[in-house]
């Protein structure tokens, strides 16, 4: 166990490694400068100036090495087009909004799909089932920016039960919450119908049964715990859903969150809060998927991580 | 029980003559896999109604363009935000009227103030209706909610624009058919990618084994930790947004989920008895992966294909909606449904008919995908 934690580790560093290599030569590939807007009305000196403050004067090499050691202290540079300021700053300061959002829809959108999950398989067959497949194809199947804009046109619009956009407080949270939950929803809801049928169909709930344990008992003390060890899976696909999600849904309710920043700080060719970002975003999703194939070990002894798991 | 017994005489019955060659003659018609999979998917509802409306749009998307003389980016100011017209579905609300909400001090005063601000003569006002009475927070003017009949109010009597037109006047409905093709290019581009590199790469690792599949494992293990956004960013970063830039970052990080199952499935079949035999007969390695191994594990790569497909189609809407896939004037379900956002409060056609395209579009390939998994994966019947 303890070689097999170490050995993924090592290639997480690996990946992150590659990752931060790759976009920084291919930020150094692109032609202009972040300075382009502003270099006619510069002088050389002036220019020069600029270019030594940002450390872009040095051959690239030196640049390379300064940038991945000032990543590992956590640096991730200054960035050109936020008033100057540092980058790891900047992130730090955007990610609340982001994760506030990320972590209300993951919690809230995983226990409903939980529970759909688990009402479907008990119900299986029957228009309860039916009516949870349905919903979980329209979650997986309706991109969230489309869904967004139903919830603002319709709640926010024509009923005016919350804020249109903006974020000013617990109630401009809903309508966010809500189209970024709809995708763990479907996704819980879907694999622990699947779970629990399996779960359900075992010998072990058999003899409970036999035993005469009454039956919530079995589902929520027997079947739920054991068809809820799989689900820990689809947390890799969801955190993605959720960043890829935050990107849109900030720029739909204008929320001033991480994602809002990254696509605007791409539209403005700034560079080092780009590599920040990208650094950011890989850091999270390589460590979400580390935890839970190390959670799944922990959690399910029968599955022995050293072991080819393919 | 007993009243039946007594209906069926003994003579009804006759004893078969049994002959040692047909005792092992199949009674019923053989059933090769593929007509068992066809059989079990024509059950499933769900998922013929989805390839019916994938037929559907795949054909909308192929016709819908040529049928109406408007070109896609074809701009004309004198048609510019036009609701959607269709003769002889006008009971359908597709009667080309157009409402806006107006305000002034009094019902009348918002209604001229409309008439003057959108260029409308008076004539072809249809209808008015006060929304809001004068309050302290709205300057004590109303608010009249104005339907007009636009088509002629611009002159444009003789057009029609089945699905209305945008802010340059362009036909929402030659558009929204092309951006169609566009997500379903994507969708094939991505299928062709798994099918042709995941499979591939799968199934040589799998199949030789050892350090290679190591080696190979390693590669995919790092891969599969970039986020497929970043890869896109970066190849936007490098090239220019557009189609270009989505293709390659598909083809950098599409296929790594189906080289994993491809290269489960070899490894479990490479020791069966039907690989040495066709070792023994002297097939060489490509032969066997090619035509012995890969054939068995079709089902599953169909499957993985056709989840693959819709989730590569949300990808390029979402890298447009938010403005780092196609540009204008190329049409994408994303950049047209990005584009509608700036104003469907006042144009809803205009998110609508799009947003219902794309949602019907990964609705058809879900539960066609969901169909084809229960009847091609024999694991999966229920």
């Amino acid at each position: 166990m303890g070689k097999y934690v170490l050995q993924r580790i090592a290639y997480m560093l690996v990946t992150l490694f590659i990752i931060a290599t790759a976009t920084f030569f291919l930020m150094k590939l692109l032609p202009g400068s972040p300075f382009n807007s502003v270099a006619s009305k510069l002088s050389d000196e002036q220019m020069a100036i600029l270019l030594s403050r940002y450390g872009l004067d040095e051959p690239i090499p030196v640049q390379y090495f300064k940038y991945i050691a000032g990543m590992i202290q956590g640096d991730l540079g200054i960035s050109f087009q936020f008033n100057n300021r540092e980058v790891t700053d900047l992130i730090t300061s955007r990610i609340g909004p982001s994760a506030q959002l990320g972590a209300q829809a993951m919690v809230i959108g995983s226990i409903i799909g939980i529970f759909v999950g688990m009402a479907a398989a008990i119900r299986h067959n029957s228009w309860v089932d039916y009516t949870a497949n349905f919903v979980s194809i329209i979650g997986i199947s309706i991109p969230s920016f489309v869904f967004a804009g139903l919830l603002q046109y319709y709640l926010a619009g024509e009923l005016s039960l919350f804020p249109t956009a903006f974020w000013d407080g617990p109630e401009y949270t809903v309508l966010p919450t809500l189209a970024l939950m709809i995708f763990p929803l479907a996704i819980c809801a879907r694999f622990m119908r699947t779970e629990m049928m399996e779960v359900l169909g075992s010998d072990y709930i058999e003899l409970a049964r036999a035993k005469g344990v009454n039956n919530s008992a079995i589902m929520f003390k027997h079947a739920m715990r054991n068809a809820l060890v799989p689900v820990i899976t689809v947390m890799g696909p969801m955190t993605v859903s959720l960043m890829t999600g935050t990107l849109v849904i900030e720029q739909i309710f204008v929320i001033p969150g991480l994602g809002e920043q990254f696509v605007s700080s791409i539209n403005s060719n700034d560079y080092p809060m780009i590599m920040g970002t990208t650094m950011f975003y890989s850091i999270l999703f390589i460590s979400v998927i580390l935890i839970v194939d190390l959670l799944y070990g922990v959690i399910d002894p029968r599955i022995r991580v050293s072991g080819g798991k393919d | 029980m007993a009243n039946n017994d007594k209906k069926i005489s003994k003579d009804q019955f006759q004893p078969i003559e049994l002959s040692a060659d047909k005792g092992e003659e199949l009674s019923r018609p053989e059933i090769s896999y593929w007509k068992d999979a066809w059989i079990r998917l024509r059950k499933n509802k769900g998922a013929i109604t989805g390839l019916i409306v994938l037929i559907f749009i795949v054909f909308m998307a192929l016709v819908g363009p040529i049928m109406n003389e408007y070109a896609f980016d074809e701009d004309n100011y004198e048609a510019t935000n036009l609701p959607p017209r269709v003769e002889g579905l006008e009971w359908l609300g597709l009667n080309g009227h157009q409402s806006w909400e107006v305000q002034g001090e009094t019902p009348e005063a918002a209604i001229e103030n409309g008439l003057t601000g959108y260029e409308v003569d008076e004539q072809y006002l249809i209808s008015s209706e006060i929304v809001e009475e004068p309050t302290e927070e709205n300057n004590n003017y109303y608010t009249v909610e104005m339907t007009v009949d636009i088509y002629p109010a611009k002159g444009l009597q003789e057009e029609n624009y089945w699905f209305g037109t945008d802010k340059f006047g362009r036909d929402l409905w030659t558009r929204i058919w092309k951006g169609t093709q566009i997500s379903l290019y994507i969708g094939l581009l991505a299928a062709l990618i798994d099918m042709v590199i995941g499979v591939i790469y799968g199934g040589v690792s799998g199949y030789y084994g050892g350090r290679i599949d190591n080696f190979m494992q390693r590669i995919i293990e790092i891969l599969t930790g970039i986020p497929n956004l970043v890869v896109v960013i970066l190849a936007i970063i490098v090239l220019d947004p557009g189609i270009l830039a989505i293709t390659i970052a598909l083809t950098i990080t599409g296929w790594t989920g189906m080289a994993r199952i491809v290269r489960g499935q070899v490894l479990k079949l490479k020791n069966q008895e039907f690989v040495l035999a066709a070792r023994t007969l002297g097939s060489n390695d490509t032969r066997i992966l090619m035509k012995h191994l890969i054939p068995n594990v079709t089902g599953m790569i169909i499957i993985n294909t056709m989840f693959t497909i819709p989730s590569a189609i949300f990808f390029e809407a979402f890298l447009s909606f938010i403005g780092l896939g196609l540009q204008a004037p190329i049409a994408s379900l994303g950049t047209l449904i990005d584009s509608a956002f700036d104003s469907y409060r006042t144009y809803p056609y205009m998110l609508v008919y799009p947003a219902i395209i794309i949602s019907l579009l990964m609705i058809g390939f879900n539960i066609l995908a969901d169909g084809l998994r229960d009847a091609l994966d024999p694991k999966m019947r229920k």
